[in-house]
């Protein structure tokens, strides 16, 4: 507990007004932290809240959308407190993000030197040679074969998987200490899925930022993060490091992600799990997984469990898995 | 790319020989220029003769080639009226209806631009509101009826400006107010509309994330984008700008091109009449396939 993390995210909720006028919560009370070099997995169903999470953090949640309550600690400091231009001061040099596609997160109209340039000279406050230099060699370092002319080319001139290194390319311009992947991989296909995914370690090796990669694939977490968190319909379910996560989950809902996924640990996805997550903005009494559980009670159905500790560093939201519950883990 | 352009430009020629035809015909059947051109006392052997002198005997076949025959030489013909070439007359008119026309097209990007940006920026709010309120009045709203309207205030009640004529910086002011309206309305619908779909794209998300300011992802990146889209409707933009001369040069007594024709349709001026909308269209199709060029330039993709 010595080492400040870079990311402190503490009792974090995001709720949404509805047409109804009743608030919604998106994202329930949730927190985590990474210390610095340390990569969190965030895993669950679409629409569990994942890519909400990410865009409170990084303070782009859309107008609709606001943080109810909690805080955000950059490297101690709560983004939460910070106005909108603090918070953009902060974004791509402090923190930075890459979407969820692939394909659609550049430019059409700009070529990659203009897009690539921009964080370049805001953050680092290079110009004239010494800009031109670091272009070549941020695409070299997430290895874009003839970088120089490539920085005179347009989105559409590149592969989905080289968009998606050029895109990686922009985030880490500015050196941040917190990179956010949401879904990074998943407008691309299997074998570039792992050519990108190992580009993220190698580059997290080489700068050191804190990562926080949202996945929907089990694999890609287990391969790339030392502590994984489980989201479902806006709440954590369970989180712990990932070796004891996959060798022992503590919630139904964790058991059925791993029995999702072949031994051999090619890509599958999620839905696998019967049943569907119940609409996010619904009002539910027990616990929110309790309606596709296969281990389900009656209490399960009548009192909302608690997200309590299994061990020194693992929790989980599941009173089956509590000391004396029926659910053998 | 090149082809393209090509093959647009032998269709719009072609359009415009089907538009003089039409032209062509259609004033010939408005009546009997000799009626205007002469003397309420006359015989019908000066009819005659001056039938003859004007070329109005010939079978409309024969007419139409001999004007087509001059047109290749860049001939339009001969006012009936004034005696003078029609190329003339065009000539000595034009340089008001430019001025207009490029003061209208100044204030329309001067106020439809900003407008159609930060209304989009600021959906739902109070300048949001009123820019869609004056959008669409000014599409639905006539231009002479805003000519007039335009007069009676400024220039009746409070008299600031003249009510009509040409020559000063006064006298330019409320004509081309009353040409860009329609202009300028369009133009906010169609800038908000395009930008509020830019700014909701991936790439804009991203734009913000690299911690680029609202300004410039606005001004540079948006616009750009959100331009491409706006610029497909600048030819009609630029048909607009024409049609609404004619009237807006009759409101505003303003010796343009726009008032000649009226003037060559009031007097049966045919080779007038047709010289003009010959102008219209041609500049119609030139400002198209500047678009298109623009269009090219502009849209990395297409290059
Ligand atoms: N304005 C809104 N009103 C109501 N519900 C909303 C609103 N915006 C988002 N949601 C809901 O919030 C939930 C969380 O969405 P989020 O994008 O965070 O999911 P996700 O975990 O990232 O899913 P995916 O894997 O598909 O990206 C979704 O169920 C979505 O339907
Ligand atoms: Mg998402």
């Amino acid at each position: 507990m010595s080492v400040q993390p870079i990311l402190d995210v503490r009792g974090l909720t995001v709720s949404v007004e509805l047409p109804s006028g009743r608030r919604a919560k998106l994202v329930d009370d949730i927190d985590f932290s990474i210390p610095p070099g340390g990569a969190l997995g965030l895993v669950g169903e679409s629409g569990s809240g994942k890519t909400m999470t990410s865009l409170a953090i990084i303070g782009l949640l859309a107008p609709a959308t606001e943080v109810e309550a909690g805080e955000v600690l950059l490297e101690g400091e709560d983004l939460l407190k910070k106005s909108k231009h603090e918070l953009q001061k902060l974004r791509g040099k402090r923190m930075s993000m890459v979407l969820q596609d692939a394909l659609t997160a550049l430019d059409p109209s700009f070529t990659i030197r203009t897009q690539l340039a921009a964080p370049l000279r805001q953050h680092r406050g290079l110009r004239g040679a010494a800009l031109e230099k670091a272009l070549v060699d941020a695409l070299e370092r997430v290895h874009l074969p003839a970088s120089a002319e490539r920085l005179n080319q347009y989105p559409h001139q590149l592969s989905g998987g080289m968009r998606q290194r050029v895109t990686s390319a922009i985030a880490l311009a500015g050196e941040p200490t917190l990179l956010i992947a949401d879904e990074p991989t998943s407008a691309l296909d299997a074998t570039t899925q792992r050519h990108y995914l190992e580009l993220l370690k190698e580059l997290q090796a080489a700068t050191g930022f804190a990562l926080l990669l949202v996945a929907h694939d089990l694999y890609v977490v287990r391969d790339s993060c030392e502590r994984v968190m489980v989201m479902y319909s806006g709440q954590m379910v369970e989180d712990g490091p990932v070796a004891d996560v996959f060798s022992s989950p503590q919630h139904p809902y964790t058991r059925a992600l791993l029995g999702a996924i072949p031994e051999i640990g090619e890509s599958v996805a999620i839905e696998a799990i019967e049943g569907q997550p119940p609409d996010i903005t619904e009002e539910i009494a027990g616990c929110r997984f309790a309606a596709r559980c296969k281990f389900a009670r009656d209490i399960c159905r009548s009192s909302p469990p608690a997200l309590t500790p299994r061990g020194a560093d693992r929790r989980a939201r599941c009173f089956g898995t509590e000391p004396g519950g029926w659910i053998a883990t | 790319m090149f082809r393209a352009v090509l093959i647009r430009t032998g269709h719009a020629l072609l359009s415009m020989l089907a538009l003089l035809i039409i032209v062509f015909g259609l004033v010939r059947l408005t009546g009997d220029p000799v009626r205007y051109l002469l003397p309420v006392a006359r015989t019908p052997a000066q009819e005659q003769h001056l039938r003859e002198y004007l070329g109005l005997d010939k079978p409309l076949i024969v007419q139409f080639g001999t004007y087509v025959g001059n047109l290749a030489t860049g001939d339009l013909g001969q006012s009936f009226r004034m005696r003078m070439p029609v190329t003339e007359m065009i000539a000595q008119r034009l340089p008001a209806t430019i001025t207009m026309g490029a003061a209208a097209i100044l204030l329309t990007i001067l106020i439809g631009l900003p407008v159609g940006i930060y209304s989009a920026f600021w959906r739902g709010g109070i300048l949001d509101r009123i820019g869609r309120f004056l959008a669409a009045f000014g599409q639905s709203v006539p231009n002479f009826w805003m000519g007039y309207v335009l007069i009676l205030i400024f220039a009746v009640q409070l008299k600031w400006l003249p009510s009509g004529g040409y020559g000063t910086l006064g006298h330019l002011l409320l004509p081309a107010i009353t040409l860009s309206f329609h202009s300028t309305a369009g133009l906010v619908r169609l800038l908000r509309s395009s930008v509020i779909e830019v700014l909701n794209s991936d790439y804009i998300k991203f734009h913000r994330m690299k911690g680029l300011s609202e300004h410039v992802i606005l001004w540079k990146y948006a616009l750009r984008n959100a331009g491409l889209t706006a610029l497909s409707f600048a030819g009609m933009v630029v048909a607009a700008l024409f049609t609404g001369s004619v009237l807006v040069e009759t409101v505003f007594v303003w010796p343009g091109v726009g008032r000649l024709m009226i003037e060559g349709i009031q007097w049966r001026d045919f080779n007038v009449v047709q010289g003009v909308i010959l102008l219209f269209s041609a500049a119609y199709i030139c400002a198209n396939l500047l678009v298109d060029l623009l269009y090219i330039v502009l849209n990395p993709r297409l290059r």
